[in-house]
């Protein structure tokens, strides 16, 4: 099942090393712990840059993550469950 | 001119598109996918994953056929951004090997590893001695190098067969770009490795061994490899080229060797000549420092409509933003053009096109679509526009004769443009420069010119164009 989500959610998430790492996710009551990420990429928009992270996740999900580094929210943009 | 001292990768990374977003999505890995333009009904396969390609699915292919041949094929709307910022990434591991990449496309690259192959050869060797068990370094006359060998599963037979020949210097780094790949941008990344003293070579190399491939073809082997391909396995031979060798008798590459260079020349002009070239293996082409690379000729898009049209005012808007995307594309790269041109393709795959000088040098999307939108009078089709009145239904009309796809481009491009004088010309020049400032601040359109009112607003998705990273 593919959903389009696009809402600002609760990340926990490591800066180390100029890179940041999503580590857990809270989205609608539940909080899912990131197993790895599958894809990091990132594009600009305007000044800011967009980091997109597709991740697996526990209980099992795909979802991909955008972080704006200007704004310095987490959106979960799409998901995917099988 | 040949220089068979050279040594030369081509890599090709495999089914690009579609694997990555196999790699971002797990759920996609194994299966027959096919990354598509947009989400239009008329678009085509941008790329096809290994699995759908088993069916017959192929880049370029419209949507439609690719279901026909493979009913179970997820189509995924593709993502250009998210393509180019993996390519860059693998840019970046490409120059921890070489100062001399060219990339090729988005997902092919030359580097030319004839000074650091060597550098490798020894990091290898200093590797396998430490792999070693201490005693395995005593000389082999003392009987025990092999024994040991065998106690040690981290060494391969393989390994040790590493000469000084720049040639393992160079298939070590191919094989730690693929490792790295795998390492830093995804483990479900594969790519094809072609090693040769030239890009040609090179190239063909990649091509010979997909997906996840590494063949070298080395002075020694070259023939060999050569004379068991087929003409089209060359790049630069594609059907059109082949069936015009058939027709001169030539259908093989031991032929294209023995074939008449003056008949050649007389065929293709000076490409004759080059293609005769590729038979016995040779390529002059350096590769090109990626800080230098060959200026933009061109600048262009395209784009499948949904439907097909009939009537030359719903061609308008598709001109319209088109233009301002290759002008855009321009401007973000410094250049103005001279020539613009469009060119449409009909329901039945036939093509017209046209390109006409401006007055002076543009770079302004608004005047790309004048010139275009002048062009366009030039070259609708009357005959068509006049079968179009006499067929019986609207739905026959389209069907048969109507556009299918559209193009603008611009060529006769430079960076260094002596610009209109004329005032009205410098205040558009000044409002497009704030445009653009204010757009790549706050992001794409942003700011839009008032024209856009009259149409409904959809981003154009489709193509890649030519792209710099």
């Amino acid at each position: 099942m593919y959903e389009k989500v696009q809402e600002n959610i609760k990340v926990l998430a490591s800066f180390s090393g100029g890179s940041v790492i999503p580590q857990v996710l809270k989205w609608a009551g539940k909080t899912y712990r990131i197993k790895k990420v599958n894809l990091a990429y990132q594009e600009r928009e305007g000044k800011s840059i967009n980091y997109f992270y597709s991740v697996e996740c526990s209980p099992s999900g795909i979802f991909k993550l955008k972080y704006n580094d200007i704004k310095l929210i987490w959106t979960l943009e799409e998901l995917w469950v099988e | 001119m040949t220089n068979d001292k050279k040594l030369i990768l081509h890599i090709d990374m495999n089914s690009y598109f579609a694997t990555v977003e196999q790699q971002a999505n797990p759920l996609l890995r194994g299966k027959p996918i096919g990354v598509q333009g947009s989400q239009a009904k008329r678009t085509i396969i941008a790329a096809a994953s290994v699995e759908a390609k088993k069916f017959g699915v192929k880049t370029g292919m419209p949507v439609h056929e690719a279901k026909s041949l493979c009913p179970d094929i997820i189509l995924v709307v593709g993502e250009p951004r998210k393509y180019s910022s993996v390519t860059k990434k693998f840019i970046e591991i490409f120059g921890h090997y070489t100062d001399k990449v060219e990339i090729f496309s988005i997902d092919e690259a030359f580097l030319d590893v004839t000074q650091t192959a060597r550098l490798f050869v020894r990091e290898k060797k200093k590797e396998i001695n430490k792999k070693k068990p201490f005693l395995s370094v005593i000389p082999a006359k003392a009987g025990i190098q092999q024994d040991n060998k065998d106690l040690d599963p981290r060494v391969k037979p393989e390994d040790d067969k590493l000469g000084d020949s720049s040639f393992d210097g160079a298939k070590e780094i191919a094989k730690r770009i693929k490792s790295d790949i795998r390492q830093e941008i995804g483990e479900g990344l594969t790519c094809s490795i072609g090693i040769g003293p030239n890009k040609f070579l090179a190239k063909l190399g990649s091509n010979l061994e997909k997906p996840d491939g590494l063949v070298i073809i080395t002075p020694e082997n070259k023939d060999e490899i050569l004379l068991s391909c087929k003409l089209t396995d060359f790049c630069g031979i594609a059907n059109h080229i082949e069936k015009r060798l058939n027709q001169m008798e030539i259908y093989m590459v031991s032929d294209l060797r023995k074939a008449d260079n003056w008949k050649l020349r007389k065929a293709f002009g000076v490409y004759g000549l080059r293609l005769k070239r590729m038979a016995w293996g040779e390529d002059s082409g350096e590769v090109l420092d990626w800080h230098f690379q060959a200026d933009a000729k061109s600048f262009g898009h395209s784009r499948t409509l949904n439907k097909n049209v009939v009537q030359k005012k719903e061609l308008e808007k598709q001109i319209y933003l088109l233009s301002e995307k290759v002008a855009k594309r321009m401007r973000d790269e410094g250049y103005f053009g001279r020539e613009v041109g469009i060119w449409l393709r009909f329901a039945d795959f036939k093509g017209v096109g046209k390109r006409r000088r401006a007055h002076y040098f543009i770079n302004d999307g608004l005047k790309i679509y004048n010139e275009a939108m002048g062009i366009l009078d030039q070259i609708w089709p009357a005959k068509r526009a006049q079968e179009f009145e006499k067929a019986e239904s609207r739905s026959a009309r389209r069907a048969s004769i109507g556009i299918r796809a559209i193009g603008v481009y611009v060529t006769s491009i430079t960076k260094n443009a002596p610009l209109s004088l004329f005032p009205e010309d410098k205040r558009d020049q000044k409002i497009l420069e704030v445009m653009d400032l204010v757009n790549n601040r706050f992001g794409e359109d942003i700011l839009l010119r008032g024209k856009i009112l009259g149409f409904p607003l959809k981003r154009i998705v489709s193509g890649m164009g030519r792209k710099k990273f």
